[in-house]
């Protein structure tokens, strides 16, 4: 075997170890051996919304799941809990992703954004988020942060998109309330075109 | 170890699958030890000089009997081919040979059994009190069949029959050019049924590593050979069988 | 049955060298679950209808991941994503077909981590056996969608044995019509398997989507420069635009010679267990031109030989309209 990739290895594994060491972690179980080849940790870092947070996940652990019940950020809904309705959306490196669908470890050297983390510091919302008032978009609302992500990754990518566009983008969040059209009126105005 | 598997039907009731095919494995060790042993045994034993193949010859089995036994044997193979290899993992478009040789069998072995019931004397295959005697016995010869012949034919008869009953089920479950499937069973029964027809297959795996072992035993070669060309010696005869119980004609 | 809204117990790892990623596999065999993006998978576990015990994710294997060129062609490694692929300039220009199929899977989001391996290697969408019912898709001895009650809408028409799901995937018709070779390894080494031959069908493989065994990793997708630049036309017909199976869909790679074909791939999706090439079609299109009389004249072969279950009827004239729109000039 090429001695780099196991010299690699074998340095991932004692950063695994010495973090076991530091955390003091007892609940751990994996030998070693079985770290070095990627069996994970518990106790990990998240960056959530631009802050390293601490938090111990189990391995088969749900992004969806940590981010409500660890990290209390119920913003981020749970509908299907299977990837079929986009209400748990949220943005990973700018990505929109569902987070019922996704699990936190693999987030650990990523950035994920949530609903929360839109506003800016002073309370002003995001202007996707105003231009959902604006337009009445939200009816019962449980879609909504879903939709919001989806409306904030598309914009930043491509600031003017067409309506046929936002469509497409907007594609993976159902809405119950069938609320649709607002949702694309809501996206074009933050846009600064007109709906 | 467990003989059959469950599984959960559509009720979410817990009802049988079929066999548990780890039992295959126990079969087969069970069947090579069992040789083992009867070999390690043999060889202990004192040898009866070999009666010789020359001279005079009597028929044991006609040119039709003959035949169907290999034509059995042929689609007996061929079923087990291609039946119990997809279990074990070689991969191949199995199903369709598996009932064209099952028809074989089944057609066949109704053959043998109309030619056995009107044409042959079906009694010398019956099991009868004094064959119970005969392997304690060294006094006592066997008719036309030994004890242990006639105890595997047995065996193998009510396993054929069992394999083929579940099998016939089974075809109808599926489509042929015939019919479609009819998904007619209920899960349970439907169950069983690959259970009866797992199960008798692997008794008869065990049973057919027996058979091909004894068939090539030195001293009881000559059997297959009888099964090959239809006769055996008249030294044969004498010495393994009691003119009074059986006494065959003159071959040609 | 129950369905659980929390992911069962199951180990997780995140092996970055494919060594390791191979030997977890080999040790777990049956028990080991291969990850790409995971959305094929999470529903399995979440409805407790497959155990296994470990995940071994290989989204952070480096080698894995990328779109290479190669002598005849390029590569696309077994974790790069739909998203990656739609968006490839390469892919956009010489193999359009593929970022087509690939754009019509599930939804953005779902296209976002789903990757190309995993959705190649997914398993079938029959309910029955994703409900968790021992089928003979799950080792049992029946086929719940194919009795006289049994809801089939969805199911094949064609290759049926006993088992009568469908083949589920979006790109696997495009990379059979682009004549792809599929590289799976395993800790004895390394094979390469055409496309075509890289699906199977319920008579040889009844449990199994795919000749992929436990213990072997897809690492990455050869695609010929064959069909580079020709004419291609992909076409899935759903229910829903978004999320949605495909009810019938067709991959279709022309070369033509001046006006008229001179070799072609018909492949249709969602009619099979495996993607179904049309080869009537195919040789009878050779040397036509595109047109409304040549699309009318070949569409009904599309058809020949299908076997409709009780409720899915309709897919025969899908699939021949579908030939009939490819055809058109
Ligand atoms: C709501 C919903 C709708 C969907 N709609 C569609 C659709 O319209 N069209 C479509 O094609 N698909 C669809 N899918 C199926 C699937 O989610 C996507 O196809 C996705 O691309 C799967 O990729 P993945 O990497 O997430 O798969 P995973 O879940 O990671 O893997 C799927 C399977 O492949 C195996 N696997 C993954 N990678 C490898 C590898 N490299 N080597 C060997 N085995 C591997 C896994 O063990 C697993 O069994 C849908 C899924 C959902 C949940
Ligand atoms: S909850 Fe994640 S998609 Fe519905
Ligand atoms: S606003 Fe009610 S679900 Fe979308």
């Amino acid at each position: 075997m090429n001695p780099q990739l196991s010299r690699r290895r074998f340095i991932k594994a004692v950063i695994a170890s010495s973090v076991a060491a530091a955390s003091n972690s007892g609940f751990h179980s994996a030998l070693a051996q079985d770290r070095s080849r990627g069996a994970v940790e518990r106790l990990i870092s998240i960056n959530v919304n631009g802050q390293t947070r601490r938090v111990d996940v189990a391995p088969q652990e749900t992004l969806a799941h940590t981010l409500r019940y660890k990290l209390s950020l119920t913003g981020t809904k749970i509908g299907c809990n299977r990837g079929e309705c986009g209400a748990c959306t949220v943005l990973i490196d700018g990505i929109t992703n569902y987070s019922c669908s996704t699990l936190t470890h693999s987030v650990r050297t990523r950035a994920v954004k949530t609903v929360e983390g839109l506003q800016a510091s002073d309370g002003t919302l995001h202007p996707v988020q105003q231009a959902f008032i604006d337009e009445l978009s939200p009816q019962c609302g449980f879609c909504t942060p879903g939709q919001v992500m989806s409306a904030v990754a598309l914009l930043s990518e491509n600031p003017t998109p067409t309506r046929e566009e936002a469509r497409q983008a907007m594609s993976g969040n159902l809405c119950r309330c069938g609320a649709y059209d607002h949702y694309l009126n809501g996206v074009m105005r933050a846009s600064g075109q007109n709906s | 170890m467990e003989f059959a598997t469950y599984k959960n039907d559509v009720w979410g009731r817990e009802v049988i699958r079929g066999v548990s095919w780890d039992l295959l494995w126990l079969v087969v060790v069970a069947a090579f030890i069992a040789i083992a042993l009867h070999a390690i045994y043999a060889a202990t034993q004192k040898r009866a000089a070999k009666p010789s193949s020359e001279g005079a010859r009597v028929t044991r089995h006609d040119t039709i009997d003959r035949l169907f036994h290999w034509v059995m044997a042929a689609s007996v193979f061929a079923l087990l081919i291609t039946g119990v290899l997809p279990i074990v993992g070689i991969e191949f478009a199995w199903l369709e040979l598996h009932w064209i040789a099952g028809i074989a069998l089944t057609v066949i072995v109704l053959f043998h059994i109309v030619r056995a019931v009107f044409v042959q004397d079906a009694s010398e295959m019956v099991i009868t009190g004094s064959d119970l005697k005969e392997p304690f016995d060294d006094a006592k010869k066997p008719g036309k069949y030994s004890a242990a012949q006639k105890g595997m034919h047995a065996a193998v008869t009510i396993l054929t029959l069992l394999v083929i009953a579940s099998g016939i089920v089974m075809f109808a479950m599926i489509d042929t050019p015939w019919w479609e499937r009819t998904n007619s069973l209920s899960e349970s029964t439907l169950g069983l049924v690959f259970f009866v027809h797992g199960i008798s297959t692997l008794a008869l795996i065990g049973l057919i590593c027996l058979h091909i072992y004894f068939a090539l035993r030195p001293e009881k070669l000559f059997y297959t050979r009888s099964m090959i060309k239809g006769w055996i010696s008249r030294d044969e005869l004498d010495a393994n069988h009691d003119p009074q119980r059986w006494s065959p004609d003159e071959s040609s | 049955m129950a369905s659980f809204d929390v992911m069962p117990d199951v180990q997780l790892y995140q092996p970055v060298e494919l060594d390791d990623a191979l030997r977890l596999a080999e040790q777990y065999g049956d028990g080991g679950w291969v990850l790409g993006g995971g959305q094929d998978t999470y529903g399995w576990l979440k409805d407790r209808a497959k155990n296994p015990q470990a995940m071994i994710d290989l989204t952070g294997v480096e080698g894995l991941r990328g779109i290479r060129e190669t002598e005849d062609g390029i590569e696309i490694g077994a974790t790069t994503t739909l998203r990656e692929i739609i968006r490839n300039e390469r892919i956009n220009s010489d193999y359009s077909l593929l970022a087509q199929a690939a754009g019509r899977v599930a939804s953005p989001q779902i296209r976002n981590v789903g990757t190309l391996g995993g959705n190649l290697s997914q398993d079938a969408r029959c309910w029955y056996y994703r409900r968790g019912l021992a089928c003979y898709r799950a080792g049992g001895n029946l086929c719940y969608a194919d009795g006289p009650e049994a809801m089939n809408r969805e199911h094949a028409v064609l290759g049926a044995s006993r088992c009568v799901a469908v083949s589920p995937s979006d790109t696997a018709t495009a990379m059979v019509a682009l004549e792809a070779t599929m590289i799976v390894a395993s800790t004895t080494g390394q094979r390469s398997v055409a496309a075509e031959d890289f699906f199977a069908g319920p008579d040889t493989h009844i449990t199994q989507m795919t000749t992929l065994e436990p213990g072997e990793i897809l690492t990455a997708v050869r695609i010929p420069s064959k069909w580079a630049g020709k004419r291609f036309y992909f076409e899935k017909v759903a229910d829903r635009d978004v999320w949605d199976f495909a009810l019938v869909s067709i991959a279709v790679a022309m070369s033509m010679d001046g006006d008229s074909i001179a070799e072609s791939r018909f492949v249709c999706g969602g009619v099979a267990c495996k993607p179904h090439r049309l080869r009537n079609v195919e040789s009878a299109v050779r040397g036509k031109s595109l047109s409304d009389e040549n699309a009318d004249a070949v569409a009904p072969l599309a058809s020949a030989g299908t076997k409709p279950l009780n409720y899915n009827h309709f897919k025969l004239p899908l699939m021949e309209n579908l030939v009939r729109r490819a055809m058109r000039g």
